[in-house]
């Protein structure tokens, strides 16, 4: 489709579907506020969750638990709660994107998580775990939303893209 | 008769062709914000107001396009942006459908303004949704920054929290996950700037206090047939549309149908120019041809008491034949014998003497006859597509005549006379689509309307 005509079309796709992926390890990834962010499961205790999160541009980095208390593993470096988030953001929106919203410079053609957590030139950035906490509870509300067979018109806008197969 | 129809499609129409100038103007004003309008795009609302002016939306467009000029700009200047964008393709839709249903030779039904219940309103939050709506016209798309998509959320999950804004919400919803997944927006090579455009003025009409009452629905009852599913999707909200035809709105016996209308033709009731008319719309209706025998069957019935009505009987027996296709004609033979046996009997040698007289006596005269019924139903004249050039501005200078026939007919659109002193000079063609396609502007200033008072 010509540029021109793309931008003159209603019902063109921007927002590429999201990939399926495993939801235990990180049942919370998404690309907003400005940042990569994310909760990411404790390895060991079942009880706890970290709410980890990269900033764009600043690539500043934070990691703690939903009662804000720092992570272990954070000595100035990542850790490997925000290894776990990068790949699964990976699987989920693809590396260009991921790559993009982070002023990410690498290659982003196939690049793996690992990569682009190489390519990290911040530090430590505090970032207070409740309001990406609280997107992830807000997140989960949609489900609590009821159905209902009144018609919506608007999501003409708004074609399915891809079957799942 | 249907290739010809379609040619029509394609023309060019430089009243839609305009329109949508219009509009491009206008969404590339969305672009860079209204709050920085260049003389460009500052020209481009100047112009959409101009052709507004003859519209019942004029004066408000007018004084909006004014304000942003000016720098003040507030929630209803903006609204009556939206009207004129919303007002100018609710034309260019009923210009193209109306050319769709000439071509096809397709009726419908006209538009109602929906009668359902006006849902309970919730006034906080349609001005929270217009104050956001508002940041992101001031600020243009590319102005859109994390801070300004992350502002709708407070008002976005009250908002979702109400089923009754269920559209609304659904709506800035994806909205905001567009707006949010295309950052940073001011680096995008290409912007989806009439997508963009309509989610938000569709957006801004939603939360005018109003604007968002139930659409009503009217049970139908019948045979369904599930033609296919559409799929509408973004991240946090799926629907599913099911495309379906019902093959008998109201269940009833068609036989009976057919006697309930004889009996209306014998009372004087139906005349018989309608009664043929409804008969052929059960032909022309490929989900009521397999029930047509039964109708057949009714007015078979019908005879006894109404006898005038054997020509009609012979005429409808004729096109049945001619035109009913042979998987249906076909079975339906033995029981259209048996009903003459059981239900005409008397009558039998009355249609055989009728269908004598009517179709020809010899091999030779077949290829000239015409069915004594056939060219008696008046063709009815097509809607002409107005389009732009001298002619309209013919109409414009000398409108006496087509306001009178416009009043004898009904239509209320109304005229505003165009000033002298228009700024811009106004494209003629799009001003006469908009007379000719009036019902979204004039839905647009009731609710422009109901909300100033």
């Amino acid at each position: 489709m010509a540029a021109n005509e793309w931008e003159r079309s209603s019902a063109v796709p921007v927002v590429p579907p999201v990939r399926p992926r495993k939801l235990a390890k990180v049942p919370f990834v998404e690309l907003a506020d400005g940042r990569l962010q994310g909760v990411v499961s404790s390895g060991s205790d079942i009880a706890r969750v970290y709410v980890s999160s990269i900033a764009a541009k600043t690539d500043g980095f934070s990691c703690s638990t939903n009662n804000n208390r720092p992570c272990g593993g954070l000595r100035g470096r990542s850790c490997k709660h925000l290894d776990s988030l990068m790949e699964e953001a990976v699987l989920q929106y693809g590396a260009d994107r991921v790559a993009r919203y982070l002023h990410l410079d690498v290659e982003p053609a196939g690049a793996t998580g690992r990569q682009l957590m190489a390519a990290l030139r911040g530090s430590y950035e505090s970032t207070p775990a409740a309001t990406v906490f609280s997107r992830f509870l807000h997140h989960l509300a949609y489900l609590e939303l009821p159905g209902s067979t009144e018609p919506i018109p608007e999501l003409h806008w708004f074609p399915a893209v891809a079957a799942v197969s | 008769m249907q290739g010809a129809g379609l040619t029509a499609l394609q023309q060019n129409d430089s009243g839609l062709d305009g329109a949508l100038d219009l509009v491009a103007g206008f969404d590339d004003a969305l672009v860079h914000g209204l709050a920085r309008l260049g003389e460009e795009r500052a020209s481009a609302l100047t112009a959409l107001a101009a052709v507004m002016a003859v519209t019942p939306l004029g004066e408000r467009v007018g004084e909006a396009v004014d304000k942003v000029a000016a720098g003040s700009i507030a929630d209803e200047h903006l609204m009556a942006l939206a009207g004129a964008r919303a007002a100018l393709f609710g034309a260019v839709h009923d210009a193209l459908l109306g050319r769709f249903d000439e071509a096809t030779g397709r009726r419908r039904t006209a538009w109602a303004a929906p009668a359902g219940a006006a849902a309970p309103e919730h006034p906080n939050l349609l001005a929270g949704s217009r104050s956001w709506l508002r940041e992101l016209a001031l600020a243009g798309w590319r102005g859109v920054d994390h801070d300004l998509v992350s502002g709708a959320a407070q008002t976005l999950q009250a908002v979702l929290a109400e089923p009754v804004m269920r559209r609304l919400a659904v709506l800035l919803d994806g909205l905001a996950a567009e707006l949010r997944a295309a950052s940073p927006i001011s680096t995008m090579e290409r912007l989806p700037v009439r997508r963009w455009a309509d989610l938000w003025t569709r957006a801004l009409v939603l939360s005018q206090p109003g604007a968002a009452a139930g659409a009503g629905s009217e049970p139908v009852s019948g045979r369904l047939l599930i033609l296919g599913v559409d799929v509408h999707e973004h991240a946090t909200v799926i629907q599913l549309q099911v495309e379906l035809a019902v093959r008998q709105s109201h269940p009833q016996t068609p036989a009976k149908v057919a006697l309930l209308w004889a009996a209306h033709h014998q009372l004087g009731l139906l005349p018989m120019a309608s009664l043929r008319e409804r008969c052929d719309d059960l032909l022309d209706n490929p989900l009521v041809v397999p029930s047509f025998p039964q109708y057949l069957s009714g007015f078979v019935q019908a005879l006894d008491p109404a006898p005038a009505l054997v020509g009609f009987v012979v005429e409808m027996l004729s096109k049945a034949f001619a035109r009913l296709p042979d998987r249906v004609l076909l079975p339906w033979l033995p029981t259209l014998i048996t009903t003459f046996r059981q239900q005409a009997g008397d009558q039998v040698p009355v249609l055989i003497r009728e269908a004598g007289r009517t179709f020809p006596g010899h091999l030779s005269a077949v290829e000239s006859w015409m069915p004594p019924w056939s060219g008696s139903a008046p063709v009815p004249a097509a809607a002409p597509v107005p389009s732009g050039g001298p002619a309209v501005d013919l109409l414009l200078a000398h409108p006496a005549t087509c306001d009178a026939v416009a009043g004898l007919l009904g239509c209320t659109g109304g005229w505003r006379e165009v000033g002298d002193g228009a700024a811009a000079p106004v494209d003629a063609s799009v001003t006469a689509l908009l007379a000719g396609y009036p019902l979204t502007a004039d839905a647009l200033a009731d609710l422009l309307g109901a909300a100033a008072r």
